[in-house]
């Protein structure tokens, strides 16, 4: 049987799992692609980066380009628990496949 | 969780990294290496138009040699920036751009050696304007992945060869008269000017951090 607190239950939510997975493609994301590209209310994305931020996966950036813009981006950890939960993930689906013979 | 949660995990994840992975196939100074040397190559074959006895031969000949230039620039630059993020040179975003941009690069190969042949060279006139509609259809064929600055690109080489192949059309006389000055005129107009105003417009710029 899998060991289920091995999941980090702050990415597993299926809002943050997904601002997580963007993330890991890009340096960087403003708070309007983000927004756009996972088609959630301001408040709830807002919500979701605040939990990611506090739990030290992503870092907040602030920058002044031609006005100024927030950006998100991951952080060593979070990249790091990003790939762990993969992993915990692949391994419970190797778990549940039928033995090879 | 059970294996089938996890898997719909992963399958959410791998669609969502999919649709959000941007490949830039055209970087800014590539575009300024392709856009000056189209335009000087352009002005330069039209100011010694008269000097040449086979003006196909040498318009073939250098036009081949500003697309060399700037594809090993391309190469260049797309290295370079790879390996300052710690990626491969042949990414996975790179091999989605070989994979849209060969249909009409091909195409473009097919139409040039046909048209080039001694006894069609009437037709050359055409190959700028064929070169950027098939140009245009590949730059927008990288539409999913590729930035909007691309696709913007490719939609101006689609429209300016698609009106400048009518006014071609529409107006023969006065294109046939003097083809070989319009068809340079053309390329620096299009390949040319069109990367240069990509470049300026796509150009890193440095933004200033306020808060880490």
């Amino acid at each position: 049987m899998f060991d289920l607190d091995k999941l980090d239950k702050t990415i597993h939510e299926r809002g943050r799992l997904g601002i997580m997975t963007l993330l890991v493609t890009r340096a960087s994301w403003s708070f309007q692609d983000l927004k756009a590209e996972l088609k959630m209310s301001d408040g709830n994305l807002v919500m979701h980066l605040r939990t990611l931020h506090e739990a030290g996966h992503v870092a907040i950036i602030k920058e002044v380009l031609d006005r100024p813009q927030t950006n998100y981006a991951l952080t060593t950890k979070g990249r790091q628990s990003f790939q762990d939960y993969l992993a915990v993930l692949e391994q419970i689906v190797a778990a549940g496949r039928p033995p090879t013979t | 969780m059970n294996s089938n949660e996890a898997e719909e995990n992963l399958r959410v994840i791998r669609s969502l990294m999919e649709k959000a992975t941007i490949y830039r196939a055209i970087s800014a100074p590539t575009a300024l290496v392709g856009g000056l040397a189209a335009s000087v190559a352009g002005v330069a074959l039209v100011a010694t138009e008269n000097c040449y006895t086979s003006p196909n031969l040498v318009f073939m000949v250098v036009w081949m040699s500003v697309l060399a230039l700037t594809a090993a620039s391309n190469a260049f630059f797309l290295h370079r920036d790879a390996r300052r993020r710690g990626e491969q040179f042949i990414s996975p975003g790179m091999k989605m751009a070989l994979r849209a941009l060969l249909p009409s690069h091909f195409a473009a190969a097919v139409v040039t050696s046909l048209v080039f042949a001694p006894e069609r060279h009437g037709l050359c006139i055409l190959l700028p304007y064929a070169w950027c509609v098939l140009y245009g259809m590949g730059l927008l064929s990288m539409n999913h992945f590729a930035p909007r600055s691309i696709a913007r690109l490719g939609w101006a080489f689609l429209i300016a060869g698609l009106l400048m192949t009518v006014f071609v059309v529409l107006d023969v006389q006065m294109f046939s008269c003097r083809c070989e000055m319009l068809t340079n005129y053309t390329m620096a107009a299009t390949f040319g000017l069109f990367h240069l105003i990509y470049a300026a417009c796509t150009w890193p710029r440095g933004g200033r951090k306020v808060n880490g």
